[in-house]
């Protein structure tokens, strides 16, 4: 449904995006799971045709971007970080408008006009001006403006930001909604949660390259079944730890006041862990034991963390 | 309803969505234009008069006729005269209740009859600008006046001196002094048969005419037109603006993600604002044309060429718009550009009323461009093929600017 080979993006002498390539299929969520500043909203305005690659190609549905972007972006919807519609013109309005710059227009545009708003549980505000909405409906509205045309790649940049739990967990069932119906959804998020819920698949990018993809089950293999524990305090150098700690525990990450390790069964092994970092005259303040997951996959190959 | 369609009427719903802005569009211009027409006279065209003091301090016969002769009536159009005191009269100008005082010096009327060098003297209020200038006019008119008097009728006026005084020295006038106004009466009736016939037969004419089917221009009448520019720079401003309000609001960047083509994005917002400023000029316009009475067969032509007018405007202030670094930027340019232009460009004030260098100055800005022919059309002094040379400009002019704001929104205004 989309290909994308080996995509690059410069801005003069930065990398943005490094060579990313990945694609999709229908029914399928992919995630594009990294920090701020990673360059998931670099690939997506990329392949929205908003700013064109340095180099790479950009296939969707068949279509090459740079060469049929008409055709291309026929099959594209897309829900922007920020939002995008009119506050001052009713609902409906919006929809319409969304629609018709797609193609839609008669009993075709009306009829998905209706459709959206049943999605978008925004039936009863049809006729109202998004200015007086709430967050959680304005972000519904953003995203019923993006499927409008029922596009067969849905494009969505971090689209909980600012997002109460309960108007997320609509957006979800939305976006689940599309997978139903066959489209395939590019979700980016620096929430590792938000991954883990909704995608089926991950890229993890970091500094425009892609350093990880796979499911999820495939990407906490990489992690093995090593718990991630957290400790703050005072420590003692980096060498000096290492020779101390017992075995099956090392360090991913050592910082003056934070020490970030993994370990085969951590919450067995933090008694002797602590008396071990004690004899080094450690003094530690704070312990934080996490299962295996995506975050510990990011630290695992960045060394730091992922809402840094 | 194509995309073309849903844009023209979403910026026109957009448009009426913020009613105080058409309300300001069309207010400012008509509060601008009824002070100014007031303070300049009105709608009668009624001429500003020179308030003229008259301080008589020769009281001689002579003082007397040269203020009669102010008295005429054919100054009564250009003067209000009111006799004064020479100190009280001073006390007036320094008050700005008059605009000059003519003081006619103790001795004026046997300086004058010995064609001794003698000075009106003329104090004119500095506070204004054109009324003391037509006072001095008037007052140069008069000596004028009495040196061809005193070139002419010289030695009759010696004799008519040596008289006077002799009548005063002597008290009575004796069989000499008959005698000598009998010459004088002479003199001056041979010389007057002399000239007679070229009085009666002046070679210069002067009449004065106006074009055929031409009206009465008063100040409100020529600044009418300027006025319903005004209305329109304000709207073109308006529209112009919104293209960063489209950016902040996203929805210009979402646009280039569709398979909407930016030009029709363009041509909706170009109709839209035609549709706009119709709106914003009929009202302004109607109540012009009623009030000043003009032809109503000439409102449809007035109404077309200033949407067009607009249009060439809100394309160059959309230019500008999509140039500037940032929506506040953009606003500080705009007006950079458009102060001036309504100043000099006939908006503020009539080119006619304006010093001749910046009035040509001004017919070249594109207001004052689209203004002049649109003017002479309403006072009649000019016709259709007038419009022709600048709709040719305009149409270009337009197409210009629109494509280069094209080029802007797709080399990155609209992506960001």
């Amino acid at each position: 449904m989309i290909e994308v080979h080996a995509l690059s993006k410069h801005f003069g002498s930065l990398t943005a995006v490094d060579e990313i390539s990945f694609t999709m299929q229908p029914g399928e969520v992919f995630g594009l799971l990294g920090p701020n500043g990673a360059g998931k909203s670099t690939t997506i305005d990329c392949i929205s045709g908003l700013i064109p690659p340095s180099s790479g190609q950009i296939a969707i549905a068949g279509n090459d971007l740079i060469r049929a972007p008409r055709a291309a972006k026929a099959r594209l919807g897309i829900v922007p970080q920020e939002m995008a519609i009119y506050e001052d013109l009713p609902v409906v309005q919006n929809l319409r408008y969304w629609g018709s710059a797609y193609g839609l227009r008669g009993a075709n545009l009306a009829d998905r006009v209706a459709d959206v708003l049943e999605v978008i549980g925004l039936v009863d505000r049809a006729h109202d001006k998004p200015k007086d909405f709430s967050g959680g409906m304005k972000r519904r509205l953003n995203f019923g403006c993006g499927i409008v045309h029922e596009p067969d790649v849905l494009l969505l940049d971090e689209p909980t930001v600012g997002v109460d739990p309960q108007s997320r967990e609509r957006l979800f069932d939305m976006v689940r909604a599309q997978i139903a119906r066959g489209a395939c959804v590019l979700y980016t998020t620096h929430h590792m949660e938000e991954a883990e819920t909704l995608c089926n698949r991950i890229a993890i990018v970091d500094q425009g390259r892609k350093i990880a993809e796979g499911t999820l089950a495939e990407l906490r293999a990489q992690v093995g079944e090593r718990d991630i524990i957290t400790l703050t305090g005072a420590f003692a150098p980096g060498h000096t730890l290492d020779e101390a700690l017992p075995e099956g525990v090392a360090v991913l990450q050592s910082e003056d006041s934070r020490l970030t390790l993994e370990a085969e069964d951590g919450p067995a092994r933090l008694a002797t862990l602590l008396d071990a970092l004690s004899q080094t005259g450690a003094e530690v303040r704070e312990t934080i034991v996490r299962r295996p997951n995506l975050e510990s996959l990011f630290l695992k190959l960045t060394g730091a963390e992922l809402r840094a | 309803m194509t995309f073309l369609t849903a844009s023209i009427l979403k910026n026109l719903r957009r448009v009426a969505a913020q009613p105080w802005s058409v309300a300001i569009w069309i207010g400012v211009p008509l509060l601008v234009g009824s002070l100014l027409s007031a303070v300049m006279g009105g709608l009668d065209g009624d001429t500003p008069k020179v308030h003229l003091l008259i301080s008589d301090e020769d009281g001689s016969f002579l003082s007397g006729a040269l203020v009669d002769m102010l008295a005429r009536e054919e100054f009564g159009d250009l003067l209000i005269l009111e006799p004064s005191a020479t100190n009280s009269g001073l006390a007036m100008l320094d008050e700005g209740d008059a605009t000059a005082m003519l003081v006619i010096p103790d001795g004026f009327q046997r300086a004058f009859l010995r064609s001794e060098p003698q000075a009106l003297r003329l104090v004119v209020n500095p506070l204004q600008q054109i009324l003391p200038e037509m006072a001095e006019e008037l007052t140069r008119l008069i000596a004028d006046f009495g040196s061809y008097v005193q070139l002419a009728f010289g030695p009759e006026l010696e004799v008519a001196s040596r008289l006077a005084t002799d009548i005063e020295t002597a008290g009575e006038s004796g069989p000499e002094a008959a005698a000598a106004v009998g010459d004088l009466a002479s003199g001056v009736a041979t010389k007057l048969f002399q000239a007679l016939p070229h009085l009666t037969t002046a070679p210069v004419e002067i009449a004065v005419e106006t074009t055929e089917g031409a009206r009465e221009a008063s100040f409100t009448l020529l600044f009418f037109p300027g006025l319903l520019m005004m209305s329109v720079i304000f709207a073109a401003q308006g529209l112009a603006e919104d293209l960063w309000q489209e950016r902040e609001m996203g929805t210009l960047r979402r646009l280039r993600s569709t398979v909407a083509p930016l030009v029709t994005f363009l041509l909706a917002r170009v109709l839209a604002s035609a549709l706009v400023l119709m709106l914003v000029i009929l009202p302004l316009a109607l109540l012009g044309f009623a009030t000043l009475g003009l032809d109503w067969a000439s409102l449809p032509l007035t109404l077309a060429w200033l949407v067009l007018a607009g249009l060439v405007l809100a394309a160059l202030a959309s230019m500008i718009q999509v140039l500037a670094p940032s929506r506040k930027a953009g606003a500080l340019f705009s007006s950079l550009v458009f102060f001036p232009l309504l100043l000099v460009g006939g908006s503020f004030f009539p080119l006619e009323s304006m010093p001749d260098l910046l009035a040509a100055f001004g017919r070249f800005t594109p207001n004052g461009m689209m203004l002049e022919p649109l003017k002479a059309y309403l006072i009649g002094t000019g016709d259709l093929a007038g419009f022709g040379p600048v709709l040719a400009v305009a149409l270009a002019v337009t197409l210009a600017l629109t494509a280069a704001t094209a080029w802007r929104l797709q080399a990155g205004f609209a992506s960001r």
